[in-house]
């Protein structure tokens, strides 16, 4: 699928960030995460959907254990401890389980956004559009990355000198091979601080700075860039009215208070506007049609 | 309200408005140059230390660079420093708050210098045994604030005593890598600092 510009891309992972944080609904909080999930799948970015679950599992996971233990409201009490010392008696309700979970869901939603940006849009064109509006910090931040790599190469070149010399880094003593590693850093250390200075010279050399700065290509907006702006449009009138109306909330304390038929409406307004979106996405990957034309 | 979505955008206002800053200083490109290098050796130090939770000598070399440059440049070192090597480890939400967090350590670095010229050995490793615990807090903030409620003491201290041993460990780490290389290092970064630094001799004195 031909990626997106970064500009529609921010703005529309900007609008589902906000969503799920605004919202504390269940069921909207799952329509987001089950058009982050379809999409990426769509994308046929399964694995790296895996890959980001699992990061969440351990934090969900605290969550999911903090919010009884702190949240003593709620009507259906679970367990009900004797006093602790400090934090005081403890009672687990069914509430503050459900708001955990909730919370959960809600976490997982924004993990999996960031990674949906990532997979929609192409990481240089974000770099080239940043460095249109803030050109100093897109080339202090492509020079680390570029030095993250070299540093690896400088760390293989630095200890095979060092073997050569005759340093043991098998050493099986854990404060001998603490030794043994720390000329490295203090060689990579001052190497890496001199090639800085090197570089800079080489960039001062080349005129870096001396006037405007040319680009040799340009990020265009193509088609489905303007489709996604009509999409991101509506989505953010929605949201901006739903705030007035004041959807998407739940009460879960003291008891849960079930879901109001007028929100329910509204998310209905809210999924066509996902699924429109996932639909044009399953369309420029699958249907030819679509795909020459955007 | 919801402070999740407000502490989210106080963040990106102010970061929004640090950047911008940067964009307009006069930087030299020397100077650009020793940032990215920083950030990247604090960011790559991230991975080596990967197989013991929480561990690693970034937040040392964070403040370190700052206490050595001076605030404004500890905190762009944190910041750059953790966006990069996020690049490789995983973009997510607990990037901002990882910046704010290094950007921050680096900042009180520089504020260090103000109140101690020549600290020893026990003040930095201190110093930085502080900031493990404060960056784990910082990044505690947003969970606490986002994903609990109520918002009260009782909450908060559940919140923070989950993450104690872990914070701990952060903390013993830094500590000794502060007392371990910390003179060290300072002392090679001064000597970069006075080799990109220079002073103007006006023309008249020449003649």
């Amino acid at each position: 699928m031909a990626k997106l510009h970064p500009f529609t891309m921010i703005l529309f992972s900007m609008i589902l960030f906000f969503m799920a944080l605004i919202y504390n609904h269940p069921l909207y909080i799952c329509s987001i995460l089950i058009f982050i999930v379809v999409s990426i799948l769509l994308l046929g970015e399964g694995k790296q959907l895996k890959t980001t679950m699992k990061y969440g599992v351990y934090t969900a996971a605290l969550i999911l254990i903090i919010n009884p233990l702190a949240n003593q409201n709620g009507r259906h009490i679970l367990y009900k401890s004797g006093k602790i010392p400090i934090i005081g008696k403890i009672k687990i309700t069914q509430e503050a389980l459900a708001y955990g979970g909730n919370m959960a869901l809600k976490l997982f939603c924004i993990l999996l956004i960031f990674l949906f940006y990532g997979l929609m849009t192409d990481r240089d064109e974000t770099f080239s559009f940043f460095s249109k509006y803030a050109h100093k910090l897109t080339l202090t931040l492509s020079m680390t990355i570029n030095i993250i790599h070299r540093l690896r190469l400088e760390i293989m070149r630095v200890k095979d000198v060092m073997i050569l010399r005759g340093v043991n880094f098998q050493e099986k003593n854990l404060r001998k091979r603490m030794k043994a590693y720390y000329p490295i850093l203090k060689v990579i250390f001052i190497a890496s601080l001199e090639g800085s200075l090197d570089q800079a010279e080489s960039l001062y050399a080349r005129g870096y700075g001396k006037g405007v700065r040319t680009s040799y290509s340009q990020v265009k907006i193509k088609n489905i860039d303007y489709l996604f702006h009509g999409i991101n449009f509506i989505l953010l009138c929605f949201v901006v009215y739903g705030f007035f109306l004041n959807v998407g909330f739940v009460q879960f304390y003291p008891t849960f208070h079930g879901f109001d038929l007028k929100e329910n409406i509204f998310l209905i307004y809210i999924d066509i506007i996902l699924v429109v979106a996932i639909l044009l996405i399953w369309g420029c990957k699958r249907w030819k049609f679509l795909r020459y034309k955007i | 309200m919801n402070y999740g979505v407000i502490s989210v955008s106080i963040l990106l206002i102010s970061f929004i408005c640090i950047f911008v800053s940067y964009e307009r200083q006069s930087i030299s490109v020397k100077e650009i140059s020793l940032i990215a290098t920083l950030s990247a050796l604090a960011g790559v130090s991230r991975v080596p230390f990967a197989a013991i939770p929480n561990v690693q000598p970034t937040t040392f070399l964070v403040i370190i660079s700052g206490y050595v440059f001076g605030p404004g440049f500890g905190f762009m070192v944190g910041g750059i420093a953790t966006l990069a090597s996020n690049v490789f480890l995983g973009q997510g939400p607990w990037t901002p708050w990882q910046m704010l967090a290094w950007g921050l350590a680096g900042f009180s670095g520089g504020i260090l210098r103000k109140f101690f010229k020549n600290p020893s050995r026990l003040l930095l490793g201190i110093f930085a045994f502080c900031w493990g615990f404060l960056f784990d807090y910082i990044m505690n903030l947003w969970h606490w604030l986002a994903f609990v409620y109520p918002l009260t003491v009782q909450s908060f201290i559940v919140t923070y005593i989950n993450s104690f041993y872990f914070d701990l460990m952060h903390a013993v780490g830094n500590f000794t890598f502060a007392y371990l290389f910390g003179k060290d290092f300072i002392n090679i970064l001064s000597r970069f600092k006075d080799r990109i630094h220079y002073t103007e001799i006006p023309n008249q004195k020449i003649d």
